[in-house]
């Protein structure tokens, strides 16, 4: 069995989802929840389903998970004690403020 | 733990109105942030401006955006963010500013920053009225 990573919903999103995401919609949720909890994924840190990556700009470890790419339904989520927490549902109407970033560099900067 | 510097289009446009010798300087203080954020990330505090933060965020998150002296002269608008999953730092270089022009930039890139994530005006009527 794949091993498992985790994910605590103590804010009742999975509930939340059910009243509130378009039912053709409910399997790309069990397609994301099942890529986040796949030590696989973050054992080699890439996540093709959600796209998964920390929203800029906010202290706490918080990530963004797509649900659907196309309709921008998603997840966010907290990482605390190697522990993900479902923390709300967005609605892809909702849509997160671009910032542009233009390039991106590892290790060191230079112009 | 990695670094990955985000360039914004905004910053490589303020970049393009300094001298080649103020954008040398602001390269080596941008690594030398980054190297004191890696080594232990409540340290960016000491080279930062205390800024008054405009906006009340939704309960439980705390902005990352940072703005810090570069020179006498010149400040760096920043978010500095640990990436605990994929095991890295963050940096996010924003804007690159005269010192006197920082707070008004400041105040702009928040807005747009955490348009998301601000209290909405009922709930911040609500935290008043608690307290």
């Amino acid at each position: 069995m794949t091993k498992i990573k985790a994910i605590l919903d103590e804010y009742g999103i999975i509930n939340k989802a059910a009243k509130d995401l378009p039912k053709d919609l409910w399997d790309s949720l069990i397609l994301a929840l099942a890529e986040l909890e796949d030590n696989e994924c973050h054992r080699t840190g890439t996540f093709p389903v959600t796209r998964l990556h920390k929203i800029r700009g906010i202290k706490e470890a918080i990530y963004r998970a797509d649900i659907d790419k196309i309709s921008g339904w998603r997840l966010h989520l907290q990482y605390i004690d190697k522990i993900l927490h479902l923390k709300d549902i967005i609605c892809g109407d909702d849509h997160d403020r671009v910032i542009e970033v233009v390039k991106s560099k590892r290790g060191r900067y230079e112009k | 733990m990695e670094v990955e510097f985000q360039v914004t289009s905004r910053f490589e446009k303020d970049m393009e109105q300094f001298s080649p010798r103020d954008q040398e300087i602001i390269e080596n203080k941008i690594n030398f942030f980054a190297r004191a954020f890696e080594e232990n990330p409540a340290a960016i505090h000491v080279y930062s401006h205390k800024i008054h933060f405009p906006f009340l965020l939704k309960p439980g998150l705390t902005p990352s955006l940072q703005v810090l002296k570069v020179s006498k002269d010149i400040r760096l608008i920043a978010t500095f963010d640990s990436d605990p999953i994929f095991d890295q730092v963050i940096i996010t270089l924003l804007a690159c500013v005269r010192h006197d022009q920082y707070e008004r930039e400041f105040l702009k890139i928040a807005e747009q920053l955490y348009e998301q994530v601000l209290l909405n005006e009922n709930q911040e009527d609500e935290a008043h009225d608690e307290n």
